[in-house]
């Protein structure tokens, strides 16, 4: 077995930083989850296709389980835990609740980061607009509903 | 999968045995081989770089001769391991000599691919396997000229 | 795209004045969201251990080989790597889990990991634990296992030859058969005056696929011997049953431990042989370890719903258009082990005429292995095969006969004043009113200007269809019904537990027994607990999750099959009634008075009319916890009571298979619109309504979420969402790349309406719901049938999941389906 390489990387991650040397091979999701112990964000599907780690690198939205830790070396990164502000829920965040846009909540970090993401884009998303921009992620539960109910409501 | 085809040599049968026998010179013939060792004349063992999406899929494959009529016909049996894939293949040929000196080679194979890499690349897997197996047989050709021309020169 | 939501004309809930305003029935906030919304829930995989190894398995690339040899040297060798292990060393630790079955299927030897032989691609033959979950996965690449390839079956009419046997011990795949007979099908075929014969109809192999894979993280206590599974298991007292024995310890060796749930829908029901493997190595390498599933493994070796195949389905019908009843010949493939099954062989029965006033009913049951995953119970388990069977006869007949899909359903549905209604198999239907929910669903498509759209979608050149599902959702087993399969089970009725106790400082705290998976339980058991408690549900404290050591568990607790209204439910109700009572007796006690002149509002026990004699349910708490002396000595009250509510079941009568098999039965009716477009097959549900009546709703926001997430998974069923092998064995579909789940573009625009019939069984009047959406898959095929093929032309819809290009082959060669359909008129 080859010798796995490693590299030291800094990142900001919700306004803090953070200094880590990982496996030039970590996933960025496995970097944010279990070196920085941030388990918001989700793993669902290991190939892209699910959207439960999305986050958002340096304002755009990602899947952090398609980059690997180093290449977010020197970034800002963006995760849910960074949504509320001191216990207070923002905006969206509360409309996820006030529409019962979550049943199990395994794909709500992610899926509130894309909303975030399409939010700072278009302040006012048709239906349409919403439903493209969640796209990429998957819910099991919902059906997409409430999810789009939600997004339209914090919209407003 | 089964995949079938003949193909003309511009050489006398005798030649082209010698080289489809020839475990050396067949390594030649086979695409994205790093290395070959040959433990006796009926078992062979190559490790292989497949292309297949990103960085390619090494595989370690071993050859077993299972039946031979020399000059005519012969049968093998290759069984390759690698990270995510196994392969099983039987693979034989016929040759037949043909007008003005030429051979005629009928050949099929039975190829056999299991693991995650034949779950996820089934969809593609025709595509690569008829571009291996033309390589293959470009390649051949090559030896077989190359052989040909040896033997005049002998 | 719009959601409208349909009142009832005749609200079925409680008359005005009648009951003081409460919580229940009222949407409140959920309690679980706020932690949920903040990524600050707790999944097992964020559950971290000082020193864990990561568990990785090797996995069997074969359908069907026998193990040679497993070299796990190199592996050892690795920097880093903690330890192996081996099916050798699972079958010398270990007895094989126990089955439900009668032999054959009960000889069956199943491990936690593969001994001798695999069964299936992904059957796991090793196990490796490294420090990284890289190390783990580089570890597992070099464990050499030496293969002898089998031959393979992968259909199950193929493996009922016995050509290929699974498991030698059993020494046929056939895990379980017998045949079913209810009422008198010769004379209704006798009396009939059209015969409708249906050569074959095939239910594909589909999951629901949780977001979260399954998984756990296991610590073992060398001093105790106990271990703790943080995981993600849904139904950890019949976990607990299995590993027991299985690892020959006893049962409160067991700790589970979960929080929050990403999703369950009954595939994280058989999680035993994979837990067993890591509680193995938690004790052999004196470490917790961790095991997280991949995306890939979940597809191909956790679980898959049942695949069922019904064969020579005989209806007759009478000339008016009444189905007198059906015989077929089922065939279930339960995959290379049958866990949880053989159960699937008579779940189906719970629902055995549909929502029919069918008497007469013969099905012939055969449950097979064949070389492809295992199954375990998926949402809407093995009833959603059976509706798709009783749904596919009614629009066929119709089809065939020329009759109206409406009316016949109509003419057949069990009527409103007909209930409890009791099925020829002795289920007690227990309300409901199908034919209601059926004109609010019509309602909803506007069916009024059907021909209209028929007209318009032709136009554009599409082919146009509409379609009925009709189900039930069956929710609280009566575990008894497992002895029609194997009379030797010792499990009958069923059970739940809760906790509520008032704490020292007045704290109300509820421990439930359940499994929560995005339910909402909390937040439903808070409403209960306040309704009955006179607090507030902020008020209310209920934990979250499920501790096998919070002592709130029995036999059957979990979150499975539609029962927490009933069952966990009843248990919070039944506790908190109770508790009610001793708070009642402790005030009373200390003013002095008798219980019957307390009451308790505004989070005070206090003397009828009387808002200055108040106790509060703080000083309740300290009086009893703290500052006790004076109490009456007879004053027996713990202010912590632990309620075990249990439904009132009769073990079935296992000659006849007759018995009451469950206790409620929701209504889900659904009305599907589609355009094909003849030139692709590509085709779009254009309209869509699901109308529900699950008797009364504690929480009518919760009850939407479920109609709405279990019709998605239902229409990523009927269209997409289906696992295909190769001729090797080889899963086609291994993860979200090529099995197609619904993304928020796929889905069409959804309507949704209730009635609300109570149920005359339960405590709170409300019925088990979550899993009939099925009718989704049952009112997709019907839309595409009505597009497809009418009075004896055209293909046949015969399997559930109909793909574009499956739509496009029905339309190509109709032949080839239209002969599996025969008429005989007399």
């Amino acid at each position: 077995m080859e010798a796995v390489s490693r590299k030291t990387i800094t990142v900001d991650v919700n306004g803090d930083q953070f200094e880590r040397e990982v496996d030039a091979r970590r996933l960025l999701i496995h970097f944010i989850r279990d070196d920085l112990d941030l388990t918001g964000s989700h793993i669902g599907c290991d190939t892209g296709n699910c959207g439960a780690c999305s986050v958002l690198l340096d304002g755009t939205l990602v899947k952090s389980c398609m980059l690997l830790a180093v290449q977010a070396d020197g970034a800002k990164i963006e995760t849910v835990e960074g949504l509320a502000r001191e216990g207070e829920l923002n905006g969206l965040q509360q409309a996820f609740s006030d529409h019962h846009a979550l049943q199990c909540g395994y794909c709500t970090p992610g899926m509130l980061m894309s909303a975030t993401a399409l939010l700072r884009q278009n302040k006012s998303p048709n239906e349409d607009e919403i439903r493209k921009g969640i796209q990429g992620n998957i819910c099991r539960c919902t059906g997409y509903v409430n999810i789009v109910e939600a997004i339209k409501a914090a919209a407003q | 999968m089964k995949v079938s085809g003949e193909r003309q040599f511009d050489a006398p049968r005798k030649t082209v045995w010698q080289v489809l026998n020839d475990p050396a010179q067949m390594a030649k013939t086979m695409p994205g081989v790093e290395s070959f060792d040959i433990q006796d004349d009926r078992h062979w063992r190559a490790h292989v770089k497949i292309p297949l999406g990103l960085g390619g899929l090494r595989m370690s494959i071993d050859f077993e001769k299972t039946e031979e009529r020399e000059p005519e016909f012969a049968m093998l049996h290759a069984k390759g391991n690698g990270v995510g894939a196994v392969m099983n293949m039987d693979t034989s040929f016929h040759l037949s000599e043909a007008a003005d000196g030429t051979t005629n080679m009928k050949w099929e194979a039975d190829v056999h691919l299991l693991g995650p890499v034949a779950s996820m690349g089934q969809r593609v897997l025709q595509p690569i396997v008829n571009q291996q197996v033309s390589q293959v047989l470009g390649a051949l050709e090559k030896q077989v000229q190359e052989a040909k021309q040896d033997e005049h020169r002998a | 795209m719009t959601e409208t939501t349909v009142a009832p004309e005749r609200p079925l809930v409680v008359e005005e004045g009648d009951v003081k305003p409460g919580f229940i029935g009222q949407s409140i906030p959920r309690k679980e969201d706020k932690r949920l919304v903040q990524g600050e829930g707790v999944f097992f995989d964020d559950v971290k251990r000082h020193e864990m190894g990561y568990v990785h398995f090797v996995r069997s690339p074969y359908a069907h080989a026998r193990i040679k040899s497993v070299d796990v040297a190199k592996a050892l060798e690795l920097d880093g790597v903690y330890g192996t292990l081996t099916g050798d060393e699972v079958a010398i630790l270990t007895d094989p889990f126990f089955e439900l079955s009668t032999p054959p299927g009960a000889n069956i030897k199943d491990y936690a990991l593969a001994v001798g032989r695999v069964r299936h691609v992904g059957d796991p033959v090793a196990a490796v634990v490294a420090r990284t979950r890289e190390l783990a996965r580089d570890a597992a690449e070099l464990v050499e296992v030496e293969y002898e390839p089998l031959p393979h079956v992968l259909d199950g009419e193929e493996s009922l030859k016995d050509e290929v046997v699974l498991h030698e011990d059993a020494g046929s795949n056939t895990v379980w058969s017998g045949v079913f007979d209810w009422g008198d099908f010769d004379a209704a075929l006798a009396d009939a005056d059209h015969v409708v014969r249906i050569e074959r109809l095939h239910f594909d192999r589909f999951s629901s696929t949780p977001l979260e894979c399954s998984g756990c993280l296991v610590e073992f206590n060398r001093g105790t011997g106990q271990w703790t599974i943080h995981g993600n298991h849904q139904m950890p007292g019949v976990g607990a049953i299995w590993m027991a024995p299985a690892l020959r310890v006893g049962i409160d060796k067991l700790r589970f431990v979960s929080q929050d749930i990403g999703g369950g829908f009954g595939n994280k029901i058989t999680l035993h042989p994979q837990y067993t493997a890591c509680c193995l190595l938690a004790r052999k390498l004196n470490r917790p370890v961790q095991w997280t599933e991949w995306r890939t493994d979940q597809h191909t070796a956790n679980t898959h719903g049942n695949e069922r195949t019904f064969l020579d389905v005989t209806v007759p019908v009478k000339a008016d258009g009444t189905m007198l009843g059906f015989s077929v010949r089922a065939i279930d493939d339960c995959g290379a082990f049958p866990r949880y099954e053989p159960l699937g062989c008579i779940i189906w029965a719970q629902v055995t005429p549909g929502c029919y006033r069918w008497r007469n009913i013969r099905v012939d049951f055969t449950q097979v292995c064949t070389n492809k995953s295992p199954v375990a119970p998926n949402r809407g388990y093995s009833r959603m095969q059976h509706l798709w069977l009783t749904e596919r006869i009614v629009d066929i007949v119709a089809g065939e006969l020329g009759l109206d899909p409406i009316e016949v359903r109509k003419k057949n549905y069990v009527k409103r004043d007909e209930f409890p209604y009791e099925t020829p198999n002795g289920c007690v239907y227990d309300s409901g009113d199908y034919a209601r929910c059926l004109d609010i669903a019509l309602d909803l498509i506007d069916y009024s200007s059907l021909e209209e759209k028929r007209r318009d979608a032709e136009s554009r050149g599409k082919r146009f269809g509409i379609g009925i599902g009709s189900t039930l959702d069956s929710g609280t087993n009566n575990f008894g019904q497992s002895m029609i399969i194997n009379p030797e089970l010792q499990f009958s009725g069923n059970n739940e537990v809760a906790t509520v106790k008032l704490d020292i400082f007045g704290e109300v705290v509820v421990t439930l027994g359940t499994v929560p998976q995005g339910q909402g339980h909390e937040t439903t058991s808070s409403q209960v607990v306040a309704e009955i408690l006179g607090c507030t549900p902020d008020d209310v404290n209920v934990r979250a999750g499920h501790d096998t050591y919070w002592n709130s568990t029995a036999g059957f607790s979990g979150t499975y099959a539609s029962q927490f209204a009933v069952t966990g439910l009843g248990a919070v109700k039944g506790a908190a009634d109770k508790l009610a009572g001793e708070m009642k007796q402790l005030a009373a006690a200390v003013f002095g008075c008798s219980p019957d002149d307390i009451e308790l509002v505004e989070s005070q026990a206090r003397i009828k009319g009387n808002p200055e004699a108040a106790l509060p349910f703080m000083a309740l708490g300290a009086i009893l916890n703290a500052n006790n002396a004076g109490l009456p000595p007879d004053l027996d009250v713990t202010l912590n009571i632990r309620y075990v509510y249990r439904p009132q079941f009769e073990k079935p009568d296992l000659e006849r298979k007759f018995g009451n098999l469950t206790l409620t039965y929701a209504t889900q009716i659904h009305a599907c619109a589609v355009e094909i477009d003849p030139e692709t097959g590509v085709y779009e549900i254009v309209d869509y309504a699901a109308v529900d009546d699950c008797g009364n709703r504690i929480h009518p926001q919760i009850v939407e979420g479920q109609v709405h997430g279990a019709t998605a998974q239902a229409l990523g069923a009927a269209t997409h969402e289906i696992f295909t092998y190769d001729e090797e064995g080889n899963l086609l579909t291994p993860n979200f790349y090529d099995y197609h789940v619904p993304h928020a573009l796929d889905m069409p625009p959804m309507k949704t309406g209730f009635i609300e019939s109570e149920s005359p069984f339960t405590t709170l009047g409300a019925k088990g719901m979550g899993e009939g959406g099925g009718a989704g898959i049952h009112a997709v095929c019907a839309a595409l049938q009505n597009a497809l093929g009418q009075r004896g032309e055209g293909p046949i819809v015969w399997r559930s999941c109909n793909p574009y290009e499956g739509v496009w082959d029905l339309l190509q060669k109709p032949e080839e389906t239209r002969k599996l359909v025969s008429v005989e008129s007399r």
